[in-house]
């Protein structure tokens, strides 16, 4: 499978689906059809991004620094199918839940989709940033899906917050191509091993504003608990599990991978904000009475995780971090659609979320938070492993008085046969993977290994 | 010629920054609108320096990075529609509404709640 | 006393697209392309709505099918980028090949990057004169819109 595959189907898809009416069921089965393709496409090119040489292209033949290269290493792989997952699971969701209410709901989360996968694979700093935009104009229009006044509200603030990070993110890309001379990131990556380290610092700092506002850890979070609160519960599931992972996904790229001299200088920085916004996730989460505001903040403090994560030093904290990412899409998701509805299978697959979120065993999150308490405690951070483990235990608790008090203990529109087979199969992942860990220690472990400039 | 394009730019932002504070929702617009604009100012700021000709096709004139300025452009052509669909929600929440001021929004809102705990409650 | 504005207006909208298309005929070897083409045109249409209000300006079928249009400038976009592929070149190869001879008269070379400009036209103005006719629309009278 080349690597054109899965950029060109949800493109042309996107295309198509936009001329149609998307409430109809037809229309709604064929955007599912097309993401389940690239899905399917990006599992074909799963054994080539692990080969010796990861594909990719440059457009229009063109020489590098001409023409933009895509690339598609494992890190970018794996970010790719948990998002292209998460996303294909949300629209089937939606449709099977009682029907799309609005006419354009599947051709912007294909188009999502394209954005997605786009940032994912681009080798171009510039290229990730007209991607970045391309999906978040799709969420912005997203976010207001509904119709309702508190949709509206949801989006507003979702719209007027991410368009300063995406600002930020804009400026920093023009600073690295003034400093540097060139917007690919292999070239910019020969670039800092040869400059003096401090001249990326600013973009850096740039960079490291604009991805957390996407990510949402402590000094950047303020537009999640409302956003998530108001905003539809398919919404916040797409928002919360797939958008986010451009944050991690940021970080990691253009922290470890481009400028690892500044990620080298900004370490104590990331400890002290992951140790923050996990404490203060934490917090806020018991606090809230509403369970999708204790979700919101619960993602805050799974946030901090992932950032204190990237903080630690050495390739174990960054695995750490990338399994964290993954394990956190898929339990969001599952959480954001579960707590919608009522009934047993609701309750199950909630259950099963909020386990892998609090990191109980057997789940996909015990492991990924078993691998951060390794790494902070091989490198001696004895506070940060402590504060996992309350965090964990915290969140736990306030994940399940979410439950006990909400209503659909009791009444409330059941989980069908539809909608309960797609929670179902989002609880199922993180519980097979609980029990068979391999798979996501291994992705981690290789996505970090790809990222060469590393001691 | 540096400094005066990076006053400008600051001087954008800051008014931008300000405007977003506000409280009714078109200056916000307007306010994130301007933010966009800075950072364009600021990519053209970039290639202040090299003056030139825009893509000459004779031999010796000095040429500008053409990357800035289809940069630039790009970011113009997002900035745009995202500002058009930014006033859409606007217009839509002043529909839905009947008010822009976000202290009135923020009223509704907390009277949602307060119905939500009461329900809850009983 | 009557306005010169309106006449003026409608006097300026031709050679307006006129310009525009040349802008977008030029982009390859010159100062234009794709996208100022599309928002001078919008602009021009722009201009016939402040003017002449709404009506008037939705004679032109490029007004009424302003938001179709844009979806046939992203196919058309969609489409030369990838369609190389087929043929088993990399995604956006231009052509003819940087190594093959031009073709094209004086000034003017015709490439398949004017087919990708053309899109790019079109879905810039497709994209602002649908903004326009839908602010132009909520001033009027209320009516439910569909998405974009």
């Amino acid at each position: 499978m080349p690597l054109w595959g899965p950029l060109l189907l949800p493109w042309v898809l996107g295309v198509v689906l936009a001329f149609l009416d998307g409430r109809r069921a037809w229309v709604a089965w064929l955007a599912i059809a097309g993401l389940a393709g690239t899905l399917g496409c990006m599992v074909w090119l799963l054994p080539q991004s692990w080969g010796a040489q990861a594909p990719q292209f440059i457009s229009g033949d063109w020489p590098v620094g001409v023409g933009i290269r895509l690339r598609a290493d494992q890190l970018s792989i794996v970010f790719a199918l948990v998002s292209t997952a998460v996303l294909l699971g949300t629209l089937v969701y939606e449709h099977v839940a009682g029907g799309i209410t609005s006419r354009s709901f599947p051709a912007l989360v294909v188009f999502l989709g394209a954005g997605l996968t786009g940032v994912f694979f681009t080798s171009d700093a510039f290229n990730f940033y007209v991607f970045f935009e391309l999906a978040m104009t799709a969420a912005f229009a997203l976010a207001s899906y509904g119709e309702r006044p508190r949709h509206l509200r949801a989006a507003f603030t979702f719209v007027v917050v991410n368009l300063m990070g995406s600002t930020l993110f804009l400026t920093a890309v023009v600073m690295l191509y003034l400093t540097t001379g060139t917007l690919d990131m292999l070239s910019i990556i020969a670039w800092g091993q040869a400059g003096e380290p401090y001249a990326l610092l600013v973009p850096g700092t740039l960079l490291l504003c604009a991805f957390g506002v996407k990510l949402g850890f402590f000094p950047f979070h303020f537009w999640a608990p409302a956003v998530y609160r108001d905003a539809g519960p398919t919404v916040a599931a797409l928002l919360a599990g797939a958008l986010a992972n451009i944050g991690s996904y940021g970080l990691l790229r253009f922290g470890v991978d481009v400028m690892p001299q500044v990620m080298a200088q900004a370490r104590p920085l990331l400890e002290i904000l992951g140790a923050t916004s996990i404490l203060y996730g934490t917090v806020l989460a018991l606090s809230r009475r509403d369970t999708r505001e204790v979700l919101a903040y619960a993602s805050i403090s799974h946030a901090g995780l992932i950032i204190a994560a990237l903080g630690l030093n050495g390739r174990e904290g960054l695995c750490a971090a990338v399994a964290l990412a993954l394990a956190g899409s898929v339990d969001k998701t599952a959480l954001f659609l579960a707590q919608d509805r009522g009934g047993e299978r609701a309750r199950r697959a909630y259950s099963v979320a909020a386990f892998s979120t609090a990191g109980v065993p057997p789940t996909a999150g015990f492991w990924a938070k078993a691998w951060l308490l390794r790494a902070a405690l091989e490198q001696g951070h004895t506070l940060l492993a402590g504060l996992v483990v309350l965090a964990s235990t915290l969140s736990l608790l306030a994940l399940f008085r979410a439950y006990q008090r909400e209503p659909w203990l009791r009444e409330g529109a059941a989980l069908h046969r539809g909608t309960g087979a797609v929670v179902y199969a989002l609880s199922l992942a993180l519980i097979v993977i609980g029990l068979w860990p391999e798979p996501l220690l291994r992705a981690g472990r290789d996505a970090i290994q790809g990222l060469g400039t590393l001691p | 010629m540096n400094l005066i394009a990076s006053l400008a730019v600051g001087l954008l932002f800051a008014c931008g920054v300000r405007m977003v504070l506000e409280r009714e929702l078109v200056r916000v617009a307007c306010g994130t609108v301007l933010i966009t604009n800075s950072s364009v100012l600021l990519i053209l700021a970039g290639s202040f320096p090299e003056r030139g000709e825009a893509l000459s096709v004779e031999q010796g004139w000095p040429v500008t990075d053409p990357v800035l300025q289809s940069l630039a452009l790009t970011a113009i052509v997002i900035g745009f529609a995202v500002s058009a669909l930014l006033l859409t929600l606007v217009h839509r929440t002043q529909r839905a509404h009947g008010s822009l001021r976000t202290d009135r929004l923020v009223e509704a809102e907390l009277k949602r709640v307060h119905a939500a705990e009461k329900g809850e409650g009983r | 006393m009557i306005s010169f504005v309106p006449p003026l207006s409608r006097l300026l909208l031709w050679p307006s697209l006129i310009i525009a298309l040349s802008l977008w005929m030029k982009g390859g070897a010159s100062v234009g392309g794709g996208f100022p083409a599309g928002a001078l045109a919008g602009l021009a249409v722009l201009l016939q709505y402040v003017t002449a209000g709404r009506d008037q300006a939705r004679r032109f079928v490029a007004v009424r099918y302003a938001a179709p249009l844009a979806g046939v400038g992203l196919l058309l976009v969609v489409g030369t980028a990838f369609l190389p592929v087929v043929a088993g070149y990399a995604p956006m190869s231009l052509f003819p090949r940087p190594d093959q001879p031009e073709i094209g008269v004086g000034g003017l070379h015709l490439h398949t990057a004017l087919i990708f400009e053309g899109g790019l036209m079109l879905i810039v103005f497709g994209l602002v004169v649908t903004v326009i006719d839908r602010f132009a629309l909520r001033t009027g009278g209320e009516e439910e819109e569909s998405g974009p």
